[in-house]
């Protein structure tokens, strides 16, 4: 991954400014402003209904903002169906509950859009899926089908699928709430594994070891707005806010 | 077993320390009689209901097949085979189907060699051979018509009877003498009764009412007394040969060979008196018979075997004419009688016959016909078969998968080249000498292979039609939604019979220039749109299944709206409504019967034609109805069937992942 970006200069590889997202009446999104630069590791926090899912989920277009600019990698989401698709070609996105393709082997899921968006040679886009699955520790399993798999290898094969478009942002939506807790190391450890190797990363979890092993740092959202952003030593150690207290103390 | 037994119900209990020895459950709760007890017999009113269920069904069975077998005259089936299974498709042409029936068993047989096939799928092979074998009219064969017998009676000769006799040709003459009480309680053999219009003196109304009197008590059949001569005649009245039957020298029974084409005349002359029958030779008066003692009582048949009777259809009668000369005047009792000509319409076949009677009269001649066509089927089948699995077997995936491509090929040309061999080219003889294909009228298209093309032709364009009007229901595109979601509606609304209706007459009453596209086009695209508007929504119950985090994985792989349906939903969907849309594509092959209403005589059309418009067949409506009912269930089972493989199969569903 080059260290140069190609976007506008601001270095920031995420921007939201002034985000505001209803869903009908009702006003889930508040104001949002964030930040994000180029490798860094960002965990999104906070209790439930709060609005971490629809966030990141606005980042590429899964759910459309009505006020506000989301810039990512330089490219302002609009209605644009151009622009989406070019955005959606950066950013890859990890699913609490998997979303694999229960049709299509491990290895088609992998390189279906690769070959379909990317329009890699089959070969290339084969290639690429075994050195991804070796990547995320599965490499036998490349030609089973979803429902074959545990859980934590289907998390990782999810994973793999969306590296595979070597996008420049992950998005991890509670990547390890549907996995039992001996299956949530193996997956923890692939996204550690990622953070280290210089991926841009924005993970809403619960996974406070995580968090403050991993993240750059972290945001605490409450009913639609960011409550903090701090450094997970400043976040866990003596949070600003009462209700990043009052939250903390309740998970922790 | 010296240690001291604790009973459970003490306070205190030590297990013993050798566990005892498994036994097996009770013999009657095990195995098939297990399975019988539980199921069928379980309680009084299980077994009661299971009692009547058999029973109904047995004597239904029963009834059914002892009346195929011993009553049933199947020459409506064999003698008609052409037309119903491929209409008035010019004879000549019908290589051409053959080919198509050859190359579906081919491919049939490779699918099953390359895609693994279990002995269930061999079995719809083998009904899908003996459909094929069927449309293929290879043979010709006829249920020759058994003979033909009239009654003599104490006071009516009936007869004299024309017919028409081709040189060479032998006809029996036999009197067969009834003069046995018991054979009133008899069924009669199977054979036809000439019938006169006259009723009450027709040949079988005679024997029916003598029966019934001889049961009475006033009637004692043994009193034979019947003297006469049966005579065969020419159609100038000469005598050709002739027998006599008296009380004592009761059956004769003579053949003659026909010397010339033309008509002939079976008559006979009935000696009234008590005298006896001399026969002069040389001078000297020699006695045939001895003079009777009792007045002339008793009834006879008279069979007259190797003849055929004839058609009363105008053009026939003409063509009779033609060959062989208008009908011979006779000298006979009273011009009604004289007139009574061997018509197939003066002829009712009945009784009952012998298992052995069947085989060789009703079934040999069926088989006969399509024996050949199962042979090559079989042959073609097997070497498919042999061709896909060797290459499934072999070490090298690539042959595998070669042939797998090229069965998956050869289907997708097998249904446009069928229709290109069946209709033929307009101009055949300006292009290539090799497809010198002359064109065969879709209005000759007809009978069985006429319902294959409406089902199949139809099914292919509802199929994709039917996915998009159900993706167009789900579009975010309001205009395009409301479009769909009309004409689903208004579809549904509608009797298929009426879009089929409009298809003939309302279409080129508002569009001229659609007035001369052929009826089976126009009729194709009504039942087309009409499978479709039910295919869509059958889709749509497979769209809402997909649950919403397919599309969005898809959506943030970047993939396009219209890739994310091909690879992602459609896959999913389809697979999931493959039992609905199948039962919808049987009903769809059963519905096409509806098309005989509007003017094409596809199957039942055909069937309904032949019982009705000949008359020689207008007896014989159940054993046609029988028989196409056969055929339908035969098809649909064989859809059905390839359904439920169908979901079976292709590793990764939905269904596959499940069981996992
Ligand atoms: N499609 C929708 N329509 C209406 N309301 C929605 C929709 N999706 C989410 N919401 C509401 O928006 C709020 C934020 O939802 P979101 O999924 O972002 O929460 P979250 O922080 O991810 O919670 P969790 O930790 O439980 O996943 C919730 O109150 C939810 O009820
Ligand atoms: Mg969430």
């Amino acid at each position: 991954m080059s260290e140069q970006s190609n976007s506008n200069g601001s270095g920031y590889i995420i921007e939201c400014q002034d985000v505001n997202k209803w869903y009908g009446e009702f006003h889930v999104l508040k104001d949002i402003n964030v930040k994000v630069k180029e490798r860094e590791v960002v965990v999104v926090i906070g209790p439930s209904g709060s609005g971490k899912s629809t966030l990141i989920r606005c980042i590429n277009r899964l759910e459309e903002h009505q006020e506000g600019n989301i810039i990512v990698d330089g490219i302002e989401l609009s209605n644009d169906l151009k622009n989406i698709n070019l955005i959606r070609r950066e950013t890859g996105m990890v699913f609490q509950s998997f979303n694999l393709f229960p049709h299509l082997t491990v290895m088609q899921n992998i390189t279906l859009a690769q070959r379909y968006v990317r329009r890699r040679p089959r070969r290339d886009a084969e290639d690429m899926a075994r050195q991804l699955l070796q990547r995320v520790g599965i490499p036998e399993q490349a030609n089973k089908y979803p429902g074959q798999l545990s859980g934590g290898q289907q998390q990782r094969v999810a994973i793999a699928r969306a590296l595979a478009m070597q996008p420049k942002i992950m998005l991890f939506d509670e990547p390890t709430s549907a996995l039992d807790p001996e299956m949530i190391k193996e997956v923890l450890d692939v996204m550690k594994e990622l953070a280290r190797s210089g991926m841009t990363m924005l993970v809403v979890t619960h996974e406070m070891g995580f968090a403050r092993e991993v993240a750059d740092r972290v945001i605490f959202m409450d009913s639609g707005r960011i409550v903090e952003i701090g450094t997970p030593e400043h976040f866990f150690e003596n949070p600003n806010h009462e209700r990043t207290k009052l939250f903390l103390s309740q998970i922790l | 077993m010296s240690e001291k037994i604790h009973r459970p119900d003490e306070t205190f209990y030590v297990a013993p320390k050798e566990p005892p020895a498994s036994r097996r459950p009770p013999a009657l709760t095990i195995g098939p009689v297990g399975w019988l007890r539980k199921n069928l017999f379980s309680g009084v009113g299980n077994t009661l209901m299971t009692g009547i269920t058999i029973s109904l069904i047995v004597a239904f069975l029963y009834e059914l097949i002892t009346w195929s077998i011993v009553k049933a005259d199947w020459n409506v089936v064999n003698n008609t085979m052409r037309l119903m299974m491929v209409g008035l498709y010019p004879i000549d042409q019908i290589w051409r189907i053959q080919l198509i029936a050859v190359l579906l068993v081919f491919l049939s047989g490779l699918g099953v060699g390359v895609w693994g096939g279990n002995a269930r799928g061999f079995f719809i092979i083998s009904l899908i051979i003996i459909i094929a074998a069927l449309i293929i009219p290879l043979g010709a064969e006829r249920i020759e018509p058994p003979s033909i017998r009239f009654i003599v009676t104490s006071t009516d000769p009936n007869g004299p009877i024309l017919f028409v006799g081709d040189e060479g040709d032998t006809v029996g003459l036999t009197v067969e003498p009834i003069d046995d009480n018991a054979v009133a309680k008899q069924e009669s053999p199977f054979t036809g009764f000439i019938e006169n219009s006259a009723g009450a003196s027709s040949s079988r109304a005679l024997w029916n009412n003598a029966k019934a009197q001889v049961v009475a008590g006033k009637l004692d059949l043994s009193q034979y007394n019947l003297q006469m001569t049966v005579q065969l005649l020419d159609s100038k009245g000469k005598v050709l040969d002739e027998s006599l039957s008296t009380p004592a020298h009761r059956v004769v029974n003579f053949e003659f060979k026909l010397p010339a084409n033309g008509w002939y005349i079976v008559q006979v002359l009935r000696d009234d008196t008590g005298d006896a029958i001399f026969s002069s030779v040389d001078g000297l008066q020699l006695p045939v018979a001895a003079a009777r003692a009792l007045p002339n009582t008793g009834f006879a048949w008279v069979r007259i075997d190797g003849v055929n009777a004839m058609s009363a259809q105008q053009a026939d009668v003409e063509q009779r004419t033609k060959t062989y000369g208008g009908l011979p005047t006779i000298q006979c009792p009273s011009t009604a009688e004289c007139r009574r000509q061997l018509l197939e319409e003066n002829v009712r076949y009945e009784g009952s016959r012998t298992f052995k009677a069947f085989l060789k009269t009703q079934l040999d001649p069926f088989l006969a016909e399509i024996i050949q066509a199962l042979i090559v089927g079989f042959v073609v089948m097997l070497v498919a078969y042999s061709l896909g699995n060797f290459a499934k077997q072999s070490r090298n995936p690539a042959s595998k998968k070669l042939v797998s491509r090229a069965a998956i090929i050869g289907w997708v040309i097998f249904f446009p080249l069928s229709w290109m061999l069946l209709s033929g080219f307009k101009n055949a003889t300006t292009l290539h000498p090799f497809l010198e294909l002359p064109q065969v009228a879709q209005s000759l298209w007809g009978g069985l292979i006429l319902t294959i093309v409406l089902t199949f032709v139809s099914l292919t364009f509802a199929f994709p039609i039917g996915i998009l009007l159900a993706l167009g229901r789900r579009s975010k595109l309001p205009i395009i939604s409301l479009f769909c979601v009309l004409f689903i509606e208004i579809v549904r609304g509608v009797p298929l019979i009426t879009i089929l209706f409009m298809a003939k007459f309302i279409v080129p009453y508002f569009a001229k220039s659609l007035s001369d596209t052929e009826l089976l086009i126009r009729l194709l695209v009504g039942l087309t749109l009409f499978t479709a508007a039910y295919n869509a929504e059958v889709v749509r119950g497979g769209l809402q299944i997909i649950p919403k985090g397919q599309i969005e994985a898809a959506q943030a792989l970047g993939l396009n709206p219209f890739a994310t349906n091909v690879f992602i939903v459609l896959p999913q969907a389809l697979r999931a409504v493959i039992p609905a849309i199948m039962s919808q594509s049987v009903s769809l092959f059963k519905d096409t019967t509806l098309v005989s209403i509007v003017g094409l005589f596809e199957f039942l059309g055909m069937i309904e034609l032949i019982v009705n418009g000949q008359q020689v067949y207008r007896p014989y409506q159940r054993e046609a109805y029988l028989f196409i009912g056969v055929i339908y269930f035969i098809i649909s089972y064989i859809m059905s069937s390839l359904s439920r493989r169908l979901e079976e199969s292709g590793a990764g569903t939905v269904r596959k992942m499940r069981k996992a």
